[in-house]
């Protein structure tokens, strides 16, 4: 791993192999927090993929950044939620719950259980607190970073990730209780 | 607040959710991305002689503007004495004829009609104060 100065200096410098190791190391993990965010694949691809040209277009700005993957996480959770905004625009709102449902069916056919169907109760949080999750879980952010990221306090983002993980267990509770029953 | 901070039972959601094999990066998305990256970069390139083009441009112009403005300003307030010169030669010119057509003329007599008939060949035109001036249109309604 890169210190953030020697990537910040190549990427202001618009060299492409930084990006290629800048992929290489946060790629991934941007793309599982965008997906959750915009609980559409094809909207969190093209979410990293507008950070990324975003990073190329700040050209000798990008050494401002401070701290490169909180910058990441949060340009990331703005370009998805831009994204599902967007898609939410283009289609009614029964288009969008059937595709937040094809999101889980194509989940479910990747992976064993009980990953998507925790992954289904994620995607039926409030935005904010997916955020949260996403930003915490897949950024491994501090919820410092997480309230800069998210222009609200440390505690409010805190208390945010707190009610969601309690409201995932709510809503995974009365399958797991049911199946324990079985 | 920190990891130790949560209860038990979401400290052990919070751990299925970091295990949870939501799909990462796919060399497919990798190479999109990168290959967007390439273009972007590519088209930075080439955007920067163009701005720096015209950049330049719009200096030397500036540049040209600004000097043509001073020469212009130190010409006009320059006086190079070269008129004199050939004032003094068409003044001489000018008498002799003078002379031919009016012999009688003293010098005097003949520089004094010089300088009235060069004082005339030298006034602007300006529009008589009479007939459709709108300075005089009160007193012609009158």
């Amino acid at each position: 791993m890169g210190r953030p100065a020697d990537y910040l200096k190549d990427i202001a410098a618009g060299r492409e192999d930084a990006f290629a190791r800048l992929y290489d190391e946060y790629g991934a993990s941007l793309l599982r927090a965008a997906t959750r965010i915009s609980r559409r694949r094809e909207d969190a691809e093209d979410a990293v993929q507008d950070v990324f040209v975003a990073l190329v277009r700040a050209g000798p700005a990008a050494l401002e950044i401070q701290d490169l993957k909180a910058y990441l996480f949060s340009a990331v959770h703005r370009a998805a939620v831009k994204r599902a905004e967007k898609r939410r625009n283009e289609r009614s709102m029964e288009a969008a719950e059937l595709q937040t449902l094809n999101y889980a069916k194509a989940d479910a056919a990747q992976s064993a259980e009980p990953a998507p169907r925790l992954e289904r109760a994620l995607a039926s949080l409030p935005e904010e607190q997916r955020a949260v999750i996403a930003l915490k879980i897949d950024g491994d952010l501090t919820f410092e970073q997480i309230a800069a990221a998210l222009n609200v306090s440390a505690n409010t983002a805190a208390s945010r990730y707190r009610y969601a993980l309690e409201k995932l267990r709510a809503t995974l509770e009365p399958a797991g209780s049911e199946r324990s029953a079985s | 607040m920190s990891d130790a901070d949560l209860p038990p039972e979401l400290g052990e959601l919070e751990a299925a959710l970091k295990a949870s094999p939501v799909d990462g990066a796919a060399p497919a998305h990798r190479a999109r991305v990168l290959g967007a990256v390439r273009n972007e970069i590519a088209a930075q390139n080439s955007k920067r002689p163009v701005r720096s083009f015209w950049r330049f441009a719009a200096g030397a112009a500036a540049a040209l503007v600004l000097g043509c403005n001073l020469a212009m300003s130190a010409a006009n307030d320059t006086s190079l004495r070269v008129g004199l010169r050939s004032d003094e030669r068409e003044t001489k010119l000018a008498l002799a004829r003078l002379r031919e057509v009016l012999p009688e003329l003293s010098d005097d007599d003949a520089q004094c009609h010089l300088l009235m008939l060069r004082a005339r060949s030298e006034l602007v035109g300006t529009p008589a104060p009479s007939g459709g001036s709108p300075f005089n249109r009160s007193t012609e309604e009158n």
